[in-house]
């Protein structure tokens, strides 16, 4: 498999966010500025990567029966690391991030990318599958951020932009404008890519659980 | 047949097991590195609070009171040069607790208040935490009511009275606690 | 016991967890196709986030606050929610196979759910005590019920209309749904003290 696809494929052709649909709930909370979104997609990326790499080495090791629960002590463990990182040395961003740090940890994202990608390939093509995906997770909510932080408090990286006469749109900070700004973005996506895709729903089709869950059918993994 | 049973249910365990207790063992690591670094910079950062909240003292530094805490207040802070109290205090608002802290006057006056934590809506219950409003506070001595709309001689953000008052009773619980203390010691 | 009913009302209502808080985001997106899968999720998901705070409280205040080791609150709080969640199964499915047949599918999805994970650690970020974490959970999965039934609902009447454009079909329109449920939920906003002050 070519090295520079496995990066971009998640930056726009799987971008894990508008196109797998995992990880919506961190997508949706955190992005009220883009300082955070890019926050919050920095550490998820740590993580996804961290956990990724340390996955695909002991993919021989961890049994079948158990791989879900190992897969997710590893990555509470590489979050617990970053939300002691963030807490040292950027306190305010461990601030406005708050639950959303331990959460990471059940961040579909990371649990799919373990179940899907990292315990069938090699360290490398997984490490660079955990970069790919996190600079798409980061990009969405970076993008997300700027335009929530734009029409909801006149800013962007909380330089103010709008002139003060202007009165911002708040609902677009608030939980409304969250799902509001997502759907259309998902739906922008949709538009550029519609001539490819066949319509997409949504699915558990990404998360780990998906096997065992029975409510929809299982997405295959990378050919 | 042993042999199965092993690779069935034994091998899973131990493998799981292994796994927590090296992931344990490297948390108590990273702790051991993370843990005087952060609290370092908590203490740098209540400092600076304390500082913007009450200037005069700055200069001096401050003292931690170890006297009896009245309700809803964390810590209480007196300016070594005896010009003022910082109080840290809590209580509920509308997203969770808040956390604030009231620097307050030798002549029980307040000097400002600044928010430290809290879990409201950005972009509207802070609009109650912005410092153009916050400073309504300044020269505030005694609040004589429960909630921030029966007091006459306070504001609030229209849209934001749940914060406004989120601070407020953090601000009240502040003032009972310097009357507690008998001003600043 | 007003505060319990505060607490427990103030989740259901106007912290709700789904359409407030963004917490069990994907659970909500692909479970709320079907009324009943809606209300068995939802079902699950109360069962399981009680459950799990009746055993995560006590341990972080047992056992990792007096240690000092709440550096460790991620790790054991997964792997008791994990571990819970296998547990039930196995029990569900021995002793009451009726229950097991209704809930038993959504049990494994419920694992990755961050509402459960999320309302464990928000009880001890609160400093609730356990009668209250109990019903901040119950008040939760209540009001994640709520929210999921509620969308069931509304995303039945959306598949049979034909005038959604091309772009829109699918997520973006559930998505926009989403967007004005949760817009009318912030009418309760400041209701809940209303009521009880």
């Amino acid at each position: 498999m070519n090295k520079l696809n496995i990066i971009l494929k998640g930056i726009i052709k799987e971008n894990p966010v508008l196109v797998l649909m995992l990880g919506t709930c961190p997508t949706l909370a955190v992005t009220t500025s883009a300082i955070n979104g890019l926050g919050m997609g920095i550490a998820a990326t740590v993580v996804l990567i961290c956990s990724n790499v340390v996955i695909s080495i002991l993919k021989n090791v961890i049994p079948d029966k158990v791989r879900i629960p190992c897969y997710i002590v590893v990555i509470a463990g590489f979050v617990t690391v970053v939300q002691m990182l963030l807490k040292a040395y950027l306190p305010a961003l461990d601030k406005s991030l708050g639950l959303f740090i331990p959460l990471i940890v059940v961040n579909c994202i990371i649990l799919g990318r373990a179940e899907m990608f990292a315990n069938k390939n090699t360290i490398v093509d997984s490490a660079l599958d955990g970069i790919g995906m996190g600079l798409g997770f980061t990009l969405t909510l970076t993008a997300m951020g700027l335009i929530r932080e734009f029409f909801g408090s006149g800013t962007l990286f909380d330089a103010s932009v709008v002139p003060a006469s202007i009165s911002p749109m708040t609902i677009f900070m608030l939980a409304p404008g969250g799902f509001f700004v997502f759907a259309i973005l998902v739906a922008l996506v949709t538009k550029l890519t519609s001539e490819k895709k066949p319509k997409k729903d949504f699915g558990c089709g990404g998360c780990a659980m998906a096997e065992v869950c029975g409510t929809q059918q299982k997405e295959e993994g990378e050919a | 047949m042993a042999n199965s049973k092993f690779k069935d249910l034994y091998a899973p365990t131990i493998v799981l097991v292994a796994i927590a207790f090296f992931i344990t063992l490297a948390l108590v690591f990273a702790n051991d590195i993370t843990k005087p670094t952060i609290e370092k910079i908590n203490k740098k950062n209540a400092d600076a609070t304390r500082a913007q909240v009450l200037p005069s003292g700055k200069d001096a530094g401050f003292e931690e009171y170890k006297g009896k805490l009245t309700e809803n207040v964390d810590e209480v802070y007196m300016a070594k040069d005896g010009s003022g109290v910082v109080i840290t205090s809590h209580s509920k608002s509308f997203g969770g607790t808040l956390t604030a802290m009231v620097g307050i006057n030798k002549d029980g006056k307040i000097n400002d208040v600044a928010i430290t934590d809290h879990k409201d809506t950005p972009g509207l219950g802070t609009k109650a935490f912005d410092p153009n409003y916050t400073k309504v506070y300044k020269g505030k001595s005694k609040f004589d009511k429960a909630n921030i709309k029966d007091q006459k001689d306070m504001t609030y953000i229209v849209g934001a009275s749940v914060s406004s008052n989120g601070l407020f009773s953090a601000v009240k619980a502040a003032l009972t606690q310097y009357e507690a203390t008998g001003g600043v010691k | 016991m007003k505060e319990l009913l505060m607490i427990t009302m103030s989740v259901i209502l106007v912290d709700n967890f789904v359409l407030s808080k963004f917490l069990g985001i994907c659970p909500f997106l692909g479970v709320s196709k079907k009324l009943d899968s809606a209300v068995g999720m939802g079902g699950a998901v109360i069962f399981v986030m009680v459950l799990a705070t009746a055993v995560t409280w006590p341990i972080q205040i047992f056992v990792l606050e007096p240690n000092n080791i709440q550096y460790l609150q991620t790790v054991v709080f997964i792997l008791v929610i994990a571990s819970l969640v296998q547990l039930l199964e196995m029990i569900l499915k021995k002793y009451i196979p009726a229950l097991y047949q209704s809930l038993g599918v959504y049990l494994p999805l419920i694992t990755t759910n961050c509402a459960v994970l999320g309302v464990t650690v928000l009880n001890i970020d609160e400093n609730y005590n356990f009668i209250q974490s109990l019903f901040n959970a119950l008040g939760g999965g209540i009001g994640f019920l709520l929210a999921m039934v509620l969308f069931a609902g509304l995303r039945g009447k959306l598949e049979s209309n034909t005038k959604i454009p091309e772009s829109f079909k699918g997520i973006p329109i559930t998505l926009i749904t989403a967007s004005i449920l949760s817009l009318s939920f912030m009418g309760f906003a400041g209701m809940v003290d209303g009521i009880f002050s």
